[in-house]
């Protein structure tokens, strides 16, 4: 159960089935797969010395290989049956990462004129590998027009990486889903109609305990989405984003407006693996640690050198050394892009509100807390944030203040279109939309127990949040998740399994990830003995993104 | 020694060798009673089984004793520590409980017990004489874990591999057959230790599935393809009638200007077909008109519109050829890939010499490396391995050489489009960037190095350290014979003045004196003398 080996073991394949020189031949959606897995300078090792994309008018190599990586969509087959009519290189390899249809099979073939395909297989890689345990389909949205209506070409999108990461890590799962949400239900169906149809694909070995493929709906948690984020990894996509591993800046210090642009992958960057799930504080000494470590290296290399033997040994160190204090100064300069953003933003303050809005019983307080930030001197990105994790609060408690607050955005300079988004929100994820409760339930015990939590003194105000996936996997893991609210989508194998213990879940967040869940995830990997998790989003979300989601809704549901 | 002590119990699979196994553990247990049956506590008498008893006695009953005036003012204190750690204890007792500690709590079985029940009951199921034996003050077998095997960290038999783990590292449940091997399908669960849990088949299998669509591919290409390849024959056949037509001595140029001529000649080829059956172009489905003509293909002998035909000027040929679509892919087109794509390029041969010269300098780098440190590892060094080594050194010069001769070639040689261009680029690009990267990290061959002397640092270092005390032991002797030489300067001295005031008895004494000291200066410049050839 891991991605980045699994998507490793596909691609050795494909190096040693074709192992003499070649060309790679990708579409759009490949090559976001391909560089997330693999680097430029690991396809040269490979003889790989060309990269193209099938769309692209290319030029004719007719004595050269030719090793394809595309998804199986109409689109491809179009473009593919016209190459092959006219074939541009000398052999044709072709990986698939999904099932491919017999029609698709049959018009290759019709296409195929001078027998240039000398391979077609399916390799299971339909989605973007983030880290070794999160994966995510790349979709930034899937309602049509309205909250329980998928948009075809996302659904099938979907459907097709369920299936594909599934198979890529031979599990056979039962299904449970959110009860309350029509998207994971259709989806169930689908995804466990094509487990069947497919049983010859599905055929493992069968494990102790069936493997179960978690379909949960991101309207029962919209709060993780809008919290500022306190660890690097989900620090970076809240700030930044992450593109596909790529993170671009613009540098505020050195006044050019020229944006960097830095790739972070953790199986390239042994620094950002270790410290991509710590938090602010403990990155920058982690950092500090680094520079020094870099500068007791170089101070000991420039005062050596007196010999050529001190010179030799530089040069063969030399490499080495260029490759680390690139990575440092890569660290350096995004913690410091980092830290001037949170400066901006009044990111503390902003920060301290949230989690105390919250983690914390509801106080009438907030509301000044809120006003005051939202007539200060942050992005309106930011005040959104803010007022729209009040709504979700307050909405029951003071709907007066609510929309009170939508005014006040207004008058703060944040512009009449954004503020629909937070009906919006409260239309899609509100309280009577939601299942279960992302809110620390206020009853006496509960009362009680934050009164507790308050003399114990909390760890770190600002990362005290704990997603909702978090109390969903520890109830599913000790058995305690219930069948009202996720339920499995065949009668049949609830019998089988409801009494075991579970060692190999899958979740899928359909409406998007986030960093934070995802670090959570790889927690649980590292504590819990014997359970295996992988998560997997329509996307990886940050704030940004999320809102933007919430807009797009906004505009198209009725 | 902790894992000679772990392989005690080595799994025993006959029932025989298991009990002579625990006999011999007993035995060895009561012989040691019986020595230290006689041991009492020193001082209140009470009599005890063995040292080690004693031992926890003392601390228990007596150790208090001494120093309770002293903790007396402690004691609400330590009182309060206590309490405080006992507190915390029983928090993380309670986060252990949420978080580790209960993974047995399912996992049930059809009778409806669940967790540590029902492991209990599949006990009496599954075998268990290849457990390993008990021994007292057992360390758990897991190779990370140091723990003793107590009531407290306790000692379960993992019931796979039968060796004896702490509670922490055998919460593991897994499916067994009664005879104690993995069967998901009607095992009974039961408790493992987590290697066991993750060795079962295909639970590390991280290669993703694959599935070969080849052979479906095939079924619908192989009649495609064998009806392709007919047609492409008789195309061929037809083609080369063709082209004899106009090279065969009967037929002269002339003959293929009068176009009639021609037309009958063509037609004997194949058979042409009657204007009158077509009314629309096959190939663009128009229909034909007085601009839009009929043309016949004159391989297929298909009628055509005149847009859609095909004019291929051949060599010998008076005239264009006529050509519709569907021969040009299936005659002209196929002749023209198949021959294009089995052409060896100039610099595609160029890039496989690049990598076997590569393939040679990374073993030549290898050789060199591994004799280089055999060399340097204080053997004497002998005229053949000095020789080997430079060879080695010199091979690998010259690969680098050739291959960046190579790598010229490459880049120079003439690419025809873009694409080509790119890819030459790429090539020559990651070949440099190999031959910096290996060259940076050539170690040179010591220069002083020469046969018939082991070359390490540590002699070097021998004989530094040997000149150094040649050279103080000369100081020293110099030293010496500069006072000596005074005393002599003395003793001159006094005889002089003795022979002034005319005290001749004293003289001679004197004399005599001054004898030894010039054998002595003599002896130490010899000495220093000879220290000196030393040095030279």
């Amino acid at each position: 159960m891991d991605l980045v080996s699994a998507s490793q073991s596909y691609f050795k394949r494909i190096f040693q089935e074709v192992s003499d020189l070649k060309i790679l031949l990708l579409e759009e959606d490949t090559t976001k797969i391909v560089s997330s897995c693999i680097t430029q300078s690991n396809l040269l090792e490979q003889q790989i010395y060309l990269t193209v994309l099938l769309g692209n008018k290319r030029e004719k190599l007719r004595h050269l290989k030719c090793v394809a990586f595309l998804r199986p969509t109409p689109t491809t087959l179009r473009l593919l049956c016209e190459e092959l009519r006219d074939p541009k290189y000398a052999e044709y390899h072709l990986y698939f990462t999904n099932v491919i249809p017999k029609s698709f099979l049959e018009r290759l073939a019709e296409s195929d004129d001078f027998e240039a395909v000398k391979s077609i297989q399916e390799f299971f890689l339909d989605y973007l590998v983030v880290n070794n345990d999160l994966a995510s389909f790349n979709i930034p949205h899937i309602i049509e027009d309205s909250p329980d209506n998928w948009q075809d070409g996302a659904f099938h999108r979907t459907h097709q990486g369920i299936i594909s990461l599934l198979l890529s890590l031979k599990k056979k799962p039962v299904i449970r889903y959110d009860n309350n949400s029509l998207l994971c239900l259709k989806l169930a169906e689908e995804v466990s109609y094509t487990i069947q149809h497919e049983s010859q694909l599905f055929n493992f070995r069968k494990p102790d305990t069936a493997p179960i493929l978690l379909l949960l709906d991101r309207k029962n948690d919209p709060i993780t989405p809008l919290l500022t984020q306190w660890t690097y990894q989900a620090m970076v996509h809240e700030l930044f984003g992450i593109d596909n591993g790529r993170v671009s800046f613009s540098n505020s210090t050195s006044d050019n407006e020229k944006s960097t642009e830095i790739v972070l992958n953790p199986t390239l960057d042994p620094f950002y693996k270790e410290t991509r799930f710590d938090n602010f504080g403990d990155l920058g000494v982690k950092i500090k640690d680094y520079v020094s470590h870099l500068q007791t290296k170089s101070t000991k290399k420039a005062s050596e050198i007196e010999s050529i033997a001190d010179m030799k040994q530089f040069l063969e160190a030399y490499p080495e050394y260029r490759r680390l204090s690139g990575n440092v100064s890569k660290h350096v300069s995004l913690v410091s892009e980092i830290s001037q953003v949170v400066q901006r933003e009044n990111l503390l303050e902003v920060g301290e509100v949230e989690q105390s809005l919250v983690c914390n019983e509801p106080q009438s307080t907030d509301f000044n807390d809120i006003q005051r930030l939202l007539f200060s001197n942050i992005s309106e990105n930011t005040k959104l944030r803010l007022a729209a994790l009040y709504s979700l609060r307050f909405e029951r408690i003071d709907p007066a203040k609510v929309s009170a607050l939508q005014q006040m955005l207004i008058a703060g300079g944040v512009n009449p279109l954004k503020v629909s988004v937070i009906p919006t929100l409260l239309h899609v994820a509100g309280y009577s939309f939601r299942q279960g409760d992302v809110f620390p339930p206020s009853n006496l015990f509960s009362r009680a127990r934050s009164g507790l939590k308050g003399l114990r003194g909390v760890e770190n105000v600002y990362i005290q949040h704990n997603p909702f996936l978090k109390s969903i996997l520890l109830d599913l893991i000790q058995g305690r998740l219930k069948e009202t609210t996720h339920p499995f989508l065949n009668s049949e194998t609830r019998a089988q399994t409801s009494n075991e213990k579970p060692q190999d879940i899958i979740v899928v967040i359909v409406g998007g990830a986030t960093y934070e869940e995802a670090h959570f995830v790889s927690e649980f990997n590292a504590t819990q003995p014997g359970v295996r998790i992988i998560l997997a989003g329509t996307t990886i979300l940050n704030s940004t993104a999320y809102i933007d989601d919430i807009m797009y809704m906004s505009t198209r549901i009725k | 020694m902790q894992n000679g002590k772990r392989r005690i119990g080595v799994r025993i699979s006959s029932n025989l060798s298991n009990h002579s196994g625990t006999n011999l553990s007993t035995s060895a247990q009561s012989d040691s009673s019986n020595i230290v049956k006689a041991t009492e506590c020193p001082i209140c008498g009470l009599e005890l089984p063995n040292l080690s008893a004693l031992n926890d006695h003392l601390d228990v009953t007596h150790f208090n004793d001494n120093e309770k005036i002293h903790k007396r003012q402690d004691s609400i204190n330590s009182w309060l520590t206590r309490t405080l750690n006992g507190a915390s204890a029983l928090q993380m007792k309670a986060a252990q409980r949420l978080w580790r500690m209960e993974p047995y709590e399912q996992n049930g079985d059809s009778s409806g017990a669940v967790g540590l029940e029902a492991t209990k009951l599949t006990d009496s199921l599954v075998v268990k004489n290849h457990w390993q034996p008990e021994v007292p003050d057992m360390v758990c077998h897991d190779p990370m874990c140091d723990k003793l095997l107590n009531f407290i960290n306790g000692h379960i038999h993992c019931r796979k591999c039968g060796y004896i783990f702490c509670n922490f590292h055998s919460m593991y449940q897994i499916k067994l057959s009664i005879h104690a091997t993995y069967d998901s399908e009607n095992g009974f669960w039961c408790r493992v230790c987590r290697e066991c849990y993750e060795g079962r088949p295909g639970y590390n299998d991280s290669n993703g599935l694959i599935r070969s669509r080849f052979q479906t591919f095939e079924t619908f290409r192989k009649p495609l393809a064998d009806k392709r390849r007919i047609e492409f024959l008789r195309l061929s056949k037809r083609m080369k009638k063709l082209e004899e037509l106009w090279t065969s001595e009967n037929v002269s140029m002339l003959d293929a200007l009068l176009l009639n001529k021609a037309k009958r000649l063509e037609q004997s080829i194949v058979h042409w077909q009657d204007d009158s059956v077509v009314q629309i172009c096959p190939e663009c489905n128009n229909s034909f008109t007085l601009t839009r003509r009929r043309r016949h293909c004159r391989l297929c002998g298909r009628v055509i519109c005149r847009f859609c035909v095909l004019e291929i000027s051949l060599p010998q040929h008076p005239q264009p050829l006529l050509i519709c679509m569907s021969c040009n892919q299936n005659y002209f087109r196929n002749v023209l890939y198949q021959t294009e794509r089995s052409k060896s390029l100039g610099y595609i041969r160029h890039i496989e010499h690049l990598q076997v010269f590569r393939q040679a300098m990374v073993n030549y780098y290898r050789l060199y490396e591994d004799s280089l440190s055999e060399l340097l590892s204080g053997e004497i060094i002998t005229e053949a391995t000095l020789k080997i080594v430079k060879d080695r050194r010199k091979k690998f010069l010259e690969l680098c050489v050739k291959y960046d001769g190579t790598m010229k070639k490459i880049a120079n040689h003439p690419s025809s489009n873009d694409a080509e261009e790119q890819f030459k680029q790429n090539v020559v690009n990651e070949a440099k960037r190999y031959l910096q990267e290996t060259i940076l990290r050539l170690q040179a061959i010591p220069y002083h190095l020469q046969v018939g002397q082991a070359w390490t640092s540590e002699s070097e270092r021998e004989l530094e350290k040997k000149k150094e005390q040649v050279e103080k032991k000369q100081e020293e002797l110099m030293q010496t014979r500069i006072v000596l030489e005074e005393q002599v300067f003395l003793v001159e001295n006094m005889i002089e003045d003795a022979k002034a005031k005319r005290k001749f008895s004293e003289v001679e004494t004197l004399l005599s004196s001054l004898a030894p000291l010039h054998e002595e200066i003599h002896s130490i410049t010899e000495k220093i003398h000879d220290l000196d050839l030393f040095d030279i």
